[in-house]
């Protein structure tokens, strides 16, 4: 995994969101995660069974 | 923009979305075929710990908001001024000496989820269900203390949904 988080240009943390790529999360951690690289993070934990989690992300 | 807007304090809500999107970068390594059911099960023991600690973490801002110094405090009767009144033997004494309620004020570092949870559902700010609820999350956390289990506990994604939607109930609960 990657030592730093992800932060923007001012240097703040970005908190991954709902629409966040899954594809972004492999890249960033060079793992293949078995589903298409542009599902959005909320639906593939819909798809999952974690809606409580899904519903707590912000668009 | 943070998952957690409606906190106050800033060191609060960006540990906290640092928190959550560690769940979020976990859940599909705890997910992929890449990984084996022993490596899967500490993921989700590590996202157990983490949607623990979020929670802990809300509700004692809630307790820091809503609870006034007198819910902070406890009373227990204490002996002072202790006397030898008679020795019965060498591991029996009679004794003398005052018998005082006194107040003690609960410390911040010492304050826990147990505590808190207690806390707000004497309060009647966190109802039946709700407690028993988290007070199962806490439960499932503290498995990490594994020194006096008796089997490998594994963790499954119903253990995840559940503790999540815990987590969901209680960010509904402190926007109120």
């Amino acid at each position: 995994m990657t030592k730093t988080r992800t932060k923007n240009s001012s240097g703040q943390f970005v908190a991954k969101r709902y629409d966040t790529k899954i594809g972004s999360i492999e890249k960033q951690y060079g793992v293949n995660l078995g589903v298409r690289s542009d599902t959005k993070l909320g639906n593939y934990l819909k798809d999952k069974g974690y809606s409580s989690l899904s519903e707590m992300l912000k668009p | 923009m943070s998952h957690f807007n409606y906190v106050g304090n800033s060191t609060l809500r960006n540990n906290l979305d640092i928190a959550f999107d560690h769940i979020l970068t976990l859940i599909p390594f705890s997910e992929s075929n890449d990984y084996g059911q022993l490596e899967k099960s500490s993921f989700r023991k590590t996202i157990i710990i983490y949607t623990a600690s979020i929670i802990e973490a809300l509700l004692f801002n809630r307790v820091n908001e809503k609870c006034t110094k007198d819910d902070w405090t406890s009373y227990k009767w204490e002996l002072e001024n202790i006397r030898e009144l008679y020795k019965v033997d060498d591991q029996h004494k009679i004794i003398g000496g005052d018998y005082i309620l006194k107040p003690s004020v609960l410390k911040l570092d010492k304050i826990n989820l147990a505590i808190i949870n207690k806390m707000l559902h004497d309060k009647k700010l966190v109802d039946d269900d709700l407690f028993e609820r988290i007070d199962k999350v806490r439960l499932l956390r503290n498995d990490q203390h594994f020194g006096t289990h008796r089997v490998i506990k594994e963790y499954v994604k119903t253990d995840l949904e559940f503790v999540f939607s815990v987590a969901k109930e209680v960010t509904k609960l402190v926007q109120i």
